[in-house]
């Protein structure tokens, strides 16, 4: 297999970063409003127009990077005409999630009006962002000339991903001010157990994507390129910052049985965040780089 | 719903045209190329050598930069496809013994029965016709090089001026004896099937070949009727010892090759053999399997853990 071009540069992968944080903010925010959305008011007012406005830019980042963007709306009409295509098929779950991330914000702006159809829109909203979050993922998996991406676990690979992000980002946003820390502070457990229990989670979808790659010299390439985007992101940005060091950290909380200090749980949040990012960089520039 | 999208795939492999490239015979002297530059109206490719792209696709093509310092790596002029480069000869040099010999490699879009560009093209700007060409629609295209990604032969280019993908057409607009247009299959759309008509055998109802294969002087290039076609080819592998290229591959292809080496030591890409459309819908059945499995696991263990609440709590009430 050649190399061939390098057509999917640093949009996609834009793109591709702003819709698993948005789909995984969402699907935090919704799971914290369905518990108690009054007690996590204050959160979910923060989270859902973050997601809202994360997924209108990548929207935008998206149509953007096209080569003829005033053509956009013509992406779905194979799925009208043919329905082969992967990337038809999944830009209307995209335009729904869109849409339905800006319509529950906007239930958000009084969320004691209106509960019932604001609670209708979160719980169809949560149910449009795991395929929103999978997006990226599922369109990798059907570009049929490049072997590391073709399995079909790498869609759940960038989902779950992009929830640890959106956890990185939910803690990070409690975590600001000391106010917050401390109402929110069996929120933070509850946050760093979860994502101790995610992280090995994500690394066993790691090795089994890795594994059902058809190509071990793809694999190989992704292990060994030293193109800084391809071996170092992915063993630096992601293998170390994004999943060891936030398993050590989220360990030791949950020992603890106790938040731990606020500067810890930064650098646990934020290096969630990269991993998300190193993933998605090193997958996207090793795969064209075979 | 896939599987009979493009008209059925039995139908046009069995019923479509093909060009046969027979290395054998191929004297490289890019004629071929003059051809397609001239029927087409594509531009010469004006940029000098040192322009920084195409010294990044040059190494891309051969991995190496030049000789001796120098930016030539090769014979091979266009180093690569690009948008005004349909299709371009690729020269390279075995040694054997104490001789050199030189073989010589079509570089073109393959034209694959079930083109996997097709198949992942959004806008349905590129077609599979039922004659064998597979066809940029340049006003639906939006750009997105969707089909790059799938191309398993690296062929489309996207063409910046235009923000458009361009590639080879087969010459469309001269092999066709109907107008090629949209809308010409029957059935629901959900599950299109193509009418075929007009699919003549090679005769003289066919007036015009393709450019490349009408200028080929030493009849290294064929054209006819795809069975016909892959009997010639499999008939002269066998005779010089030699291999095929692109009657399995992706499920077959309407431009079939004769090497006298292998494909991969010529740089012809390693290509699975089965067809697009079960390879996506596979992995895509296979991805919903995992989620089903996943949501059925996730559903157990929340009414092992509410099970074991409910228990809890009802052992406090009663005091226990």
């Amino acid at each position: 297999m050649v190399a061939g071009q390098f057509s999917w540069d640093w949009p996609i992968l834009l793109e591709e970063f702003l819709f698993g944080v948005s789909a995984g903010l969402f699907i935090v925010a919704a799971l914290l409003s369905l518990k108690d959305w009054e007690r996590n008011a204050r959160v979910c007012r923060v989270v859902f127009p973050l997601s809202a406005a994360l997924a209108v830019v990548g929207m935008v980042t998206l149509v953007a990077e096209l080569g003829r963007p005033e053509r956009a709306a013509n992406a779905i009409l194979n799925l009208l005409t043919l329905g082969t295509s992967v990337m038809s098929r999944t830009v209307p779950v995209l335009m729904a999630f869109v849409i339905l991330s800006v319509v529950t914000t906007l239930f958000w702006i009084k969320p004691t009006a209106a509960k019932p159809v604001r609670r209708f829109f979160e719980v169809v909203g949560l149910l449009s962002a795991f395929p929103a979050g999978m997006q990226a993922g599922i369109l990798l998996m059907a570009a049929s000339k490049r072997p590391l991406w073709e399995t079909p676990v790498l869609p759940y690979l960038y989902l779950f991903t992009g929830i640890l992000s959106a956890i990185g980002v939910v803690g990070l946003l409690i975590v600001r001010n000391q106010k917050t820390y401390n109402e929110y502070s069996s929120l933070l457990l509850s946050m760093t157990t979860y994502t101790l229990y995610l992280l090995p989670f994500v690394g066993v979808i790691t090795a089994a994507h890795l594994i059902a790659v058809e190509s071990p010299r793809a694999v190989l390439n992704l292990l060994t390129n030293p193109f800084p985007l391809a071996a170092p992101a992915f063993y630096i940005g992601y293998l170390f910052v994004g999943l060891g060091m936030p398993a050590a950290h989220g360990y030791i909380a949950f020992t603890a049985k106790q938040p731990l200090s606020r500067s810890i749980l930064t650098r646990l949040f934020i290096s969630l965040i990269i991993g998300a990012l190193a993933l998605r960089i090193s997958l996207l520039y090793a795969g064209q780089l075979f | 719903m896939a599987q009979e999208a493009f008209g059925s795939y039995e139908q046009v492999k069995a019923n479509s045209l093909a060009m046969l490239f027979d290395q054998d015979l191929c004297i490289g002297c890019r004629a071929c190329q003059v051809a397609c530059k001239r029927w087409n109206e594509r531009e010469p490719l004006y940029e000098i050598a040192e322009h920084p792209k195409l010294l990044e696709s040059r190494q891309l093509a051969t991995g190496a930069p030049g000789y001796a310092g120098s930016p030539i790596t090769s014979f091979t002029n266009p180093q690569n496809l690009e948008a005004h480069t349909w299709l371009t000869m690729k020269f390279d040099e075995f040694g054997e013994g104490d001789t050199l010999s030189w073989l010589f490699t079509r570089v073109s879009c393959m034209h694959c029965v079930e083109a996997p560009c097709v198949y992942g093209c959004p806008t349905t700007a590129l077609w599979k016709y039922p004659e064998g060409p597979v066809v940029v629609r340049t006003d639906l295209c939006i750009g997105c090089r969707n089909c790059i990604e799938t191309c398993p032969f690296d062929v489309p280019r996207l063409n910046e001026d235009l923000g458009v993908i361009e590639k080879c057409t087969l010459c469309a607009d001269r092999i066709a004896n109907k107008p090629l247009a949209l809308g010409d299959f029957e059935g629901s759309t959900a599950s299109p099937r193509f009418s075929v008509k007009q699919i003549h055998p090679y005769s003289t109802w066919n007036l015009l070949e393709p450019a490349c294969v009408e200028t080929c002087p030493t009849d290294a290039l064929k054209w006819g009727p795809r069975d016909e076609i892959v009997r010639m080819a499999r008939e002269k592998a066998q005779r010089i010892g030699g291999f095929t290229y692109g009657i399995e591959e992706v499920g077959g292809t309407n431009v079939i090759y004769v090497l006298k080496r292998p494909p991969e030591e010529l740089g012809l890409p390693k290509v699975y053999k089965e067809r697009v459309s079960e390879r996506t819908e596979r992995l895509v059945s296979q991805m919903n399997a995992i989620g089903i499995a996943g949501l059925m696991v996730g559903a157990f263990l929340g009414i092992v853990k509410w099970v074991g609440e409910r228990k809890n709590q009802l052992l406090k009430r009663s005091g226990g």
